[in-house]
């Protein structure tokens, strides 16, 4: 330690002059020696402190060391001086009143005070500026205040942190992402479509795998089309901005990051076992097929599962100095799923470096980064073959094996598989390779003129590989399938503008001016179906050994190549640091849109007053801050696109033809029809927030009320063929509108010296409303959605999209009880009117369905607490979803008393809740349609710090956390957090993952 | 440092105008254009033949079967009753919801645009390649027209949404379009012309479309009577005699249940236009999975995919296969049951069942009921609803609602299916037989039509006899006769529909067709609804009369 101080010293100093071409002389004489601390007095490294000589206005920097040390050697003499210390994320400080005299040493000492969020920089889209200069709403996330979890995904990092911001999540299977949706809906396409855009240190649309979220700083989530124009086309579902934590100036530090967590099955369906089952079936009549009935009694659900281990590590690397910063990381992750053979590992490595030149003015880093993921998971396909409905509709009398060792199956069952031999007889893993490049170039041409330079390459390579043996339930008689895949995807993306930061007097001008260009070339792959080995032994390695070689198996993997290009500006005007006006234009081109419409314009205007800046109120003692806000702006969304979507595409059909000279070949017919009118999906939205802090910033927060309004939604119908050969167009269709009110408050209830407790609350109103389904061309009353199947009523959806309703209306038949033979019946509605008839019946029709209610919630809200006191620190997060409705679809299919009888497993409640008569028991109908209103203490986390272990070790950090101690809910699901996301919200159907609960234990070591 | 700044910021401004505003992006994996090559234009040709291939594997056979006195499809306790969709048929109340009918529908004009297609790349209807896709563009048109009636009659591309043309009128159309192509049609009858259009194959169609002129010509479905007289019937002899006279075609290449089987092909001489299947390259045809009992999934073979076994033959169909020694009542099983193998019953492996008396019976009360014993599976001949069973058609799901009805296996089960095939087999499906156009040579004889060649109805339908090894006929043959003769040649190839709408007795009581009494008098079901999807879709449409929509 002690010699690497003395080494950098003379470096220091020499870059110090180096860089304020200074000519003064060198001294060794210590004129100024001083500490920096924090507000607790542990010393702090890294400070930046500037001498500045008021007469000549002349400047001296330097920054305190790894022990929180600093010295001046090289001042004139004189004064007066002043001395001002910054850190990020605390409150500049000032000393002022200092001479230098010859043979004087001055010692100086100050305790920094930690920054109140307020003051801190919010990332907005090529740029940073404070949060008390924005005009847009932009809710910024640090590091410390991110969720802790076994997380491989920043959605979960999020989750009831940002107003408005809903992450759902099906299940706890590692390999699910969940659906995030900010302010509503606004899409009628899936995936990618209805999430937001990501932009990662920069680069736009990069892949969040490639950040491990030990690695990230901070995240800003901007939520208004103020804010987002500035992405344009791509920013209608809102834009979250992920910096990674970098090296600064006068630091060198090691951290080492880790924990281990383990995951147990939260709750579990109660089905029946044995000795259950067997009396149902014997007290109600029921017969049984004896083939099923060994004796066994196997709990399903347990044979599949384990307790899940799951521990990740990260080490990094984060130092610099005035000329050159550097940051480099490698993360481990493995999350083991609680169900048998699900699993997601995965390995990070980031470099990065920066450093200036020719009198710092110019500025380049690069960065590299890799990311590989392996993933492993078990069959999860319709028909019964999943071992995430297998596990509970299995019957409990059956034993796992035969006596001969074999796989007990019952065959001629339809929709049934043994849910431990589809997980031992199925290889399903598949392997992601990320690598990322970019160069960042910054060159200040002039004071406040600065021009910019991205440029980012990111590779993706997917390789798939799955095998079913020749036991497999999923490749009957096949002797043995394998399945392998390589798909590759690349993008490149060029970014460069010019920005201008001016300030005149009372006047600051701040602008930008930018090109940018990006091309994704993706789904570039292949794929090779092949069967009928000679045994199991080769698994996948070997497709040359296999004598079938499946013709429609290549998987449909295209190379679609989209290009976007882009002009974009921004200019933004402070008057007297009180009035703030906005405006954005963006310019955005795409090669997926008709040939008519390829080209869009997206722009935003947005203005704010700090009416406490103003005299009557800049006093104040109960107002520390008070903005008002509004903004106005359009964005598009272009994601979820191929090169293909607005073309004629001729390809096969699955079915061959034999031709004349009696060989099969394929057939050739149109697949799409191109639409040269397709165009950009388009999102205006008003935006009014006030953001406020009072009473010593103890409270503060901010209220926002949008307004947001998508038009020329996209869709693929169905048209006639008469027109259309391949009788689907992709074409622009739908409104819909979102409107919401969105609430948050920060508050410091308690603070003493040793305890702090902060509390923050945030909560979110919207109301979705599909206003047209309709165009010029072509109209639709409405669209059938949610097909969820079901033994005997398999052609009815159970949701509908249509003018005047919600995304996620259901749509169903209504329980209207049970006749006198005990079968349930339903109301029956006119055919032409839909109005009830007063009659019921037993057999509804697809006409007697009526709206029977909306899967999304009303409100959401988050709620954080966090304590701290003297080493300790706790936190509290509770998250909550009201006003939205849940099919439970699994509850109905497991009730299937007269169905399932004999046949399958039923839930153990069915002896209270169903009569054995009903043949309807299962119908989905508003009977099955459950609130899905929930509370979940979502994390309590407990964490000691032990400080100033001496020069070897600076601190550590233990920290113990539990997620999802508990819910509070009437659902009867296993979790009544189902995917909110995408066209078809509030579903729970068979599918089911188990919902996990997980302790956490972490540890951090800083060197 | 001034003078590099300038060049450094002009090079890259001018770097990103360089790639500044082409989104021009090459599309390299694939056809934006249909290829324009020989070998293309047979590929395109070939989506003309398969359009209908899925429709007629399943959907189409499903509705001319059961809404026909043939088969009814039972559910088994809340099993397969899928919001009756199958029960609309057999009860005929079926609406304009039924997504079978969606299917067929679409999948004709599918055939219909696709024609239209080729047609525009070949750009001479005059030209001889055109002449069979002509044909099949008016196959397409028959099949809307006979089964929906009025229909768009549809010569080339169009931009606006056409009228649908009456039903006489899209008639003419097809009987002009065929005879204006029929001689330029391949004559060649091999397999190279297999699943293909040939002139026989515009002939039979031409045949079909005379016997049944009067009914697609009526102005009205419902003023249709059987006792209409027929203008074209002399023409219906004329299109058989010159099949027959082309000594392409044979009824004796095979015996009758060779016929049917996965590996039938160009070798069985009694086809004159099938729909070919291949259970991996021409998938769609799943019959087997409807017919074979649920619980017998591996009576046949050891199948990858669980059965349906709803389909089962009404006892007064059955009853039709009473001649001594006629092969063909071969295509029903029933009674106690044995493995098959290689298209044989093996008499020394009975199919046996681990079950109970309440396994069997689930409503058996006796000490019994549990005690467990190998029960020989049984097919009843009997369909008997169980006692609230009338609102789904609901046999039960014990053995004994499920052994209820005899099979058929006429379209024997592919044996050599895996996963991967997914219930398809390789049966090919004919829609045009020899066998038909002697039968309705003799039909068009009883009716009216002067008799040619030497041939009368009782030498027509004895030459049918004669090779399934059925008793001849001694007298003349009475109408009745011709159809219950028809009802054993042609069950499950869907013609037991158009047979019983010209013969009148569409409107016949069988099955269970109680349920819906109203059924025995709603003559405008002899047409279907257009589907709502389709009217939703193409909204200057109108509804045919009689149903809501």
């Amino acid at each position: 330690m002690l010699k690497n101080q003395l080494n950098t010293w003379p470096k220091m100093v020499l870059i110090t002059l180096t860089l304020f071409g200074t000519n003064l002389l060198y001294a060794q004489q210590e004129q100024v020696k001083g500490a920096t601390q924090d507000e607790n007095g542990q010393l702090l490294s890294g400070v930046s402190i500037k001498a500045l000589h008021t007469t000549t206005g002349n400047t001296f920097s330097t920054s305190s060391s790894n022990n929180g040390l600093f010295t001046f050697s090289n001042l004139p003499e004189g004064g007066p001086y002043q001395f001002i210390f910054s850190s990020v994320g605390y409150q500049n400080d000032t000393l002022s009143g200092y001479t230098i005299r010859n043979g004087q040493q001055i010692a100086l000492s100050v305790r920094l005070k930690i920054s109140n969020q307020n003051i801190d920089e919010v990332y907005i889209g090529y740029g940073v500026t404070s949060k008390k200069d924005l005009t847009g709403s932009i809710t910024s996330i640090k590091s410390e205040d991110l969720n802790t979890g076994v997380f491989s995904n920043v959605g979960q990092l999020l989750r009831g942190k940002v107003p408005g911001l809903v992450i759902s999540n099906n299940n706890s299977n590692p390999n699910a992402t969940p659906s995030v949706t900010l302010r509503g809906s606004s899409s009628l396409r899936s995936g990618e479509a209805t999430e937001p855009y990501y932009v990662i240190d920069g680069v736009p649309g990069a892949s969040l795998a490639l950040v491990s979220p030990q690695d990230i700083e901070s995240i800003d989530v901007l939520r208004d089309a103020s804010a987002t124009a500035i992405y344009g086309s791509k920013a209608a579902n809102g834009v979250i901005i992920v910096t990674t934590k970098k090296g600064k100036t006068g630091q060198s530090a090691i951290n080492y990051d880790s924990y281990l967590a383990v995951d147990k099955i939260a709750k579990r369906l109660e089905m029946m076992n044995a000795q259950q089952y067997r009396s149902y079936i014997n007290d109600n009549g029921f017969s049984m097929e004896p083939v099923d009935d060994t004796g066994a009694d196997t709990d399903w659900q347990k044979e599949v599962s384990r307790v899940g281990i799951s521990h990740n590590h990260n080490i990094s690397i984060l130092g610099g100095n005035e000329k050159t910063k550097y940051s480099a990381s490698i993360n481990t992750f493995n999350n083991q799923g609680v169900i048998n053979g699900t699993d997601l590992g995965r390995q990070i490595g980031r470099g990065y470096v920066q450093s200036k030149a020719m009198n710092d003015k110019l500025d380049v880093s690069f960065n590299v980064n890799v990311s590989l993921t392996k993933q492993n998971n078990v069959p999860a396909l319709g028909q019964g073959l999943s071992v995430f409905d297998a596990m509970y509709y299995y019957l409990p009398y059956s034993p796992l094996k035969n006596d001969d060792g074999t796989w007990f199956e019952n065959t001629p069952r339809s929709q049934y598989a043994n849910p431990v031999s589809l997980i031992e007889e199925n290889i399903i893993l598949s392997k992601t390779k990320l690598i990322q490049g970019h160069a960042k170039l910054g060159y200040q041409i002039f004071d406040g003129l600065k021009y910019n330079l991205d440029l980012s390459l990111q590779n993706k390579q997917y390789n798939f590989n799955e095998y079913n043996s020749s036991l497999s339930m999923i490749a009957r008689n096949m002797n043995g399938r394998a399945t392998r895949a390589a798909v590759e995807d690349q993008r490149k993306v060029l970014e460069t503008n010019l920005s201008y930061d001016k300030t005149f007097n009372t006047h600051k001008i701040s602008a930008l001016i930018g090109y940018s260009w990006e091309q994704a070339d993706n789904n570039d792959g292949i794929q090779l179906s092949v069967s009928d080995f000679y045994g199991d032994d080769l698994t996948y390695y070997n497709p040359g050994m296999a004598n079938v070689i499946n013709r429609n198996g290549f998987g449909g993997y295209y190379l679609s190549t989209l290009r976007m290009i882009s002009l974009y500006s921004r200019l933004n005007y402070t008057f007297d640091n009180k009035y703030i006006l906005q405006g954005t234009l963006r310019r955005d081109g795409s090669s997926a849109f008709g040939l008519n419409n390829r080209w869009g314009t997206f722009p935003s205007i947005s203005a704010a007053w700090k009416i406490s800046e103003e005299a009557f109120l800049k006093n104040s003692n109960v107002i520390n801050e008070l903005k008002l806000r509004t903004g106005y702006g359009s964005s598009g969304n272009s994601l979820g696109f191929d090169v293909f979507t607005a073309r004629s595409v001729y390809g096969a059909s699955v079915t061959d033809f034999e031709n004349s000279l009696g060989q099969i070949v394929r057939t050739l017919k149109a697949l799409r029809d191109s639409n040269p009118n397709l165009k950009w999906e388009r999102t205006d939205m008003l935006n009014v927030g006030v953001d406020f802090s009072l009473f010593n910033n103890r409270i503060s927060g901010s209220v926002e009320w949008y307004d947001k309004n998508t038009s020329d939604l996209i869709y693929s119908f169905a048209v006639s063929p008469v027109i259309y050969p391949s009788g689907y167009l992709t074409a622009n269709i739908g409104k819909i509108n979102n409107r919401g009110i969105e609430f948050s408050v920060n508050t410091i209830p308690a603070k003493t010296e040793f305890f702090t407790w902060n509390s923050g609350i945030n909560l979110s109103q919207n109301k979705n409303i599909v206003k047209s389904i309709s165009n010029e061309r072509f109209s639709s009353q409405f669209i059938e959605l949610a097909y969820l199947d079901g033994a005997g009523h398999s052609n009815a959806n159970q949701q509908r999209l249509m003018e005047g309703y919600a995304i996620g209306q259901f749509y169903t038949w209504e329980w209207a009880g049970y006749n006198e033979d005990g079968v349930s019946t339903f109301y029956v509605r006119d055919e032409d009117m839909g109005e009830r008839t007063g009659e019921t019946t037993i057999t509804p029709e697809l006409k007697d369905r009526a709206f029977t209610g909306t899967a999304l919630p009303k409100f959401t809200l988050g709620w954080n607490n966090s304590f701290a006191y003297r080493q300790w620190s706790a936190t509290m997060l509770f998250q909550g979803v009201f006003g939205g409705k849940i099919m439970n679809g699994t509850r109905a299919r497991h009730s299937n008393v007269v169905g399932n009888a004999g046949n399958k497993n039923i839930l153990t409640e069915v002896v209270n809740t169903q009569k054995p008569t009903d043949i309807n028991a299962h119908y989905l109908s508003d009977r099955y349609l459950e609130s899905g209103d929930y509370l979940r203490i979502s994390t309590l986390s407990l964490g000691y710090t032990i400080k100033n272990l001496g020069s070897q070790i600076k601190n550590i950090r233990l920290a113990a956390t539990i997620n999802n101690p508990y819910v509070f809910t009437k659902y009867k699901g296993l979790d009544p957090e189902v995917n909110l996301g995408g066209l078809e919200p509030g579903i729970d159907n068979r599918q089911t993952y188990p919902r996990t609960r997980t302790f956490m234990f972490g540890a951090n070591f800083n060197f | 440092m001034r003078h590099i700044i300038k060049p450094f910021v002009f090079t890259a401004l001018s770097f990103t105008i360089w790639s500044c505003t082409s989104l021009d992006v090459d599309i390299k994996s694939q056809f934006t254009e249909f290829p324009d090559n020989e070998r293309a234009a047979e590929a395109i040709s070939a989506d003309v033949y398969t359009a209908y291939r899925g429709a007629m594997g399943r959907d189409h056979w499903m509705v001319q079967s059961l809404s026909a006195d043939e088969a009814v499809s039972v559910s088994m306790g809340s099993d397969w009753y899928d919001g009756g969709q199958y029960r609309q048929f057999h009860v005929h109340n079926w609406n304009a919801d039924n997504g079978m009918l969606t299917n067929m529908w679409n999948s004709a004009i599918v055939g219909i645009v696709n024609s239209n297609n080729v047609l525009t790349i070949i750009n001479n209807d005059e030209a001889d390649i055109a002449a069979p896709i002509r044909a099949m563009r008016a196959f397409y048109h028959f099949i809307l027209m006979d089964n929906f009636g009025a229909a768009p009659i549809l010569k080339g591309r169009v931009e606006v949404q056409p009228d649908r043309s009456p039903r006489p009128e899209v008639c003419r159309f097809i009987e002009a379009e065929l005879l204006e192509v029929k001689d330029k049609l391949p004559t060649t009858v091999n397999s190279s012309t297999y699943g293909k259009v040939t002139k026989y194959m515009a002939e039979a169609l031409l045949a079909k479309l005379y016997l049944n002129w009067s009914v697609y010509t009526a102005q009205n479905v419902e003023d249709y009577t059987p006792i209409a007289s027929n203008e074209k019937l002399q023409e219906v002899v004329k299109m058989c005699d010159n099949i027959i006279a082309s000594n392409q075609f044979n009824l004796t290449s095979h015996k009758f249940l060779e016929k049917f089987r996965p590996d039938n092909g160009p070798q069985i001489k009694d086809f004159i236009f099938v729909m070919p299947y291949d259970k991996e390259s021409q998938q769609g045809m799943t019959f087997a999975r409807f017919w074979i009992h649920r619980s017998a999934q591996n009576q046949f073979a050891n199948l990858p995919q669980s059965v349906g076994g709803t389909f089962r033959v009404l006892p007064t169909f059955l009853d039709k296969f009473n001649l001594q020694g006629d092969e063909r009542n071969a295509s029903y099983i029933g009674g106690k049951q044995y493995y098959w193998s290689n298209y044989q019953e093996d008499r020394t492996r009975p199919f046996l069942i681990r079950t109970s008396k309440k396994g069997i019976d689930q409503d058996y009360v006796g000490a019994d009921a549990d005690t467990q014993f190998e029960w020989q599976l049984d097919i009843t001949r009997d369909i008997v609803l169980r006692p609230d069973g009338a609102a789904t058609l609901n046999v039960g799901n014990d053995q004994k609602g499920r052994s209820m009805g005899y099979r058929s296996i006429k379209f024997y089960m592919d044996v050599n299916v895996t996963s991967a095939h997914q219930r398809n087999q390789s049966n090919d499906v004919p829609i045009f037989r020899y066998a038909d156009i002697l039968l309705m040579k003799a039909e068009a004889i009883l009716r009216g039509a002067s008799a040619t060649n030497g041939e009368t109805p009782m030498s027509l339908v004895n030459q049918i006899r004669a090779y399934v090894k059925a008793p001849l006929l001694t007298t003349a043959p009475t109408l009745q006769d011709l159809l219950d003769e028809r009802a054993r040649e042609f069950a499950d190839e869907s013609w037991r529909r158009n047979d019983l709408i010209r013969y009148g007795k569409f409107e016949d009581k069988w099955g269970f067709r109680d349920l819906y009494l109203a059924g025995y008098t709603e003559k405008f079901r002899r047409i279907f609804p257009v589907p709502t999807t389709v009217l939703n879709l193409n909204n200057i449409w109108k509804q045919n009369p009689g149903y809501v929509n």
